[in-house]
């Protein structure tokens, strides 16, 4: 991490510099919205909820107590709008599905042989959308603390900070999510019969 | 140990917390460590994990680093949207006191303004300047004193005294 440290950024964006501010959200930006991503699992909803997460930052700096780290705390305001707004869109999506039962009664077609709902997570390349397939069989929380430890490289420490809840349950959360993952994912990583080639070499940045 | 099924409530053996260690790459004691990669080579369920999971954290971390770079340009234009929903700041002390002298310093310029060119219309008109070439001296007219003002080419004032015993 080059330039002032988060704990300088903040204190000087409390004192109304933006452009500290700024340099907070150019930092941190990626890392949340691979959490809001991870969580949410639509992108433009990924990038209102990092949106909404800075915003929140902002009016909440002066609460900011500095006893835990910048990254802890946005990771936590972060992932308590995404759930927040997957909870919200559950909501929604049962409310539709509740009217369209209603309006559908006179439909032929049985239940049973509907169509699917189409996975929400929609990830890029068929690796991608073998985790987003994974991803979408995970609990909330199960899916917030696999992104947050493997993909933003949280530690043991922080993850129970910014969940909130003891080490031995970051483990053992941890260990099931990971499980869970394993298991939706078997026959595809462990048989290679797909082999995950690396990200950079499959077709790099659009 | 003793190797079980997987299950949603209990890991799979009492390896669980230093099977953990070993793929989070925490540090751990050469024996602790020697003795989990023993366990889990004899214990299946630890094994996979210990195997499977790196390839399937490193797939979870590539494809979640594929998805922030594609969305890189919308990241920055998301920097400025968050920079322009955030509210003005907040004016500092000096700055507060001159914007609540401004009204009344407005006020006073406004007023002067006005006055300055008001003023003119409302001061009397001053009188007309006597003319510069104005002469005066003094006759006498058949026992009457008088005198004779004369102010230019086209006024003359006369003034005569007569005396009681004339």
């Amino acid at each position: 991490m080059s330039g002032p440290s988060d704990e300088v950024l903040v204190a000087r964006a409390r004192t109304g510099d933006d452009e500290a501010f700024r340099q907070l959200v150019v930092r941190h930006q990626r890392r949340l919205f691979q959490l809001a991503l991870g969580v949410v699992g639509d992108r433009d909803e990924a990038m209102d909820v990092v949106q909404e997460a800075f915003v929140k930052i902002h009016r909440h700096l002066d609460g900011f107590k500095g006893d835990a780290a910048f990254t802890t705390w946005s990771h936590r305001i972060a992932a308590n709008l995404a759930i927040d707004a997957l909870r919200r869109r559950k909501r929604h999506e049962a409310d539709e599905l509740g009217e369209n039962d209603l309006t559908d009664a006179d439909d032929e077609a049985p239940l049973g042989e509907r169509a699917p709902e189409a996975q929400r997570l929609v990830l890029r390349g068929e690796l991608g959308a073998r985790i987003a397939a994974a991803l979408e069989t995970l609990s909330e929380n199960h899916r917030v603390i696999l992104v947050m430890r493997e993909v933003d490289g949280l530690s043991y420490e922080e993850l129970s900070e910014t969940l909130k809840i003891p080490k031995g349950t970051v483990m053992s959360r941890l260990f099931h999510a990971r499980h869970r993952l394993q298991e939706a994912l078997r026959g595809y990583i462990e048989d290679g019969e797909a082999a995950p080639a690396p990200a950079k070499a499959q077709g790099g940045k659009r | 140990m003793n190797a079980t099924e997987w299950t949603d409530e209990a890991p799979p053996c009492d390896a669980f917390e230093s099977t953990l260690a070993l793929i989070d790459g925490l540090p751990i004691a050469p024996a602790e460590r020697a003795r989990v990669l023993s366990h889990a080579a004899a214990c299946s369920p630890c094994g996979g994990l210990v195997n499977g999971w790196t390839l399937t954290a490193e797939a979870l971390r590539d494809t979640f680093e594929r998805e922030a770079d594609d969305a890189d340009w919308a990241l920055r234009q998301l920097t400025n949207r968050v920079m322009a929903r955030l509210p003005p700041p907040a004016p500092t002390l000096m700055e507060r006191i001159v914007a609540g002298l401004r009204p009344p310093l407005v006020l006073g310029f406004a007023v002067g303004a006005l006055g300055l060119v008001l003023l003119p219309l409302l001061r009397p008109p001053k009188p007309p300047a006597p003319p510069n070439d104005c002469r005066v001296h003094r006759v006498a007219f058949e026992g009457a004193d008088g005198m004779v003002l004369t102010a230019g080419d086209d006024m003359t004032v006369i003034w005569v005294t007569e005396h009681e015993d004339v």
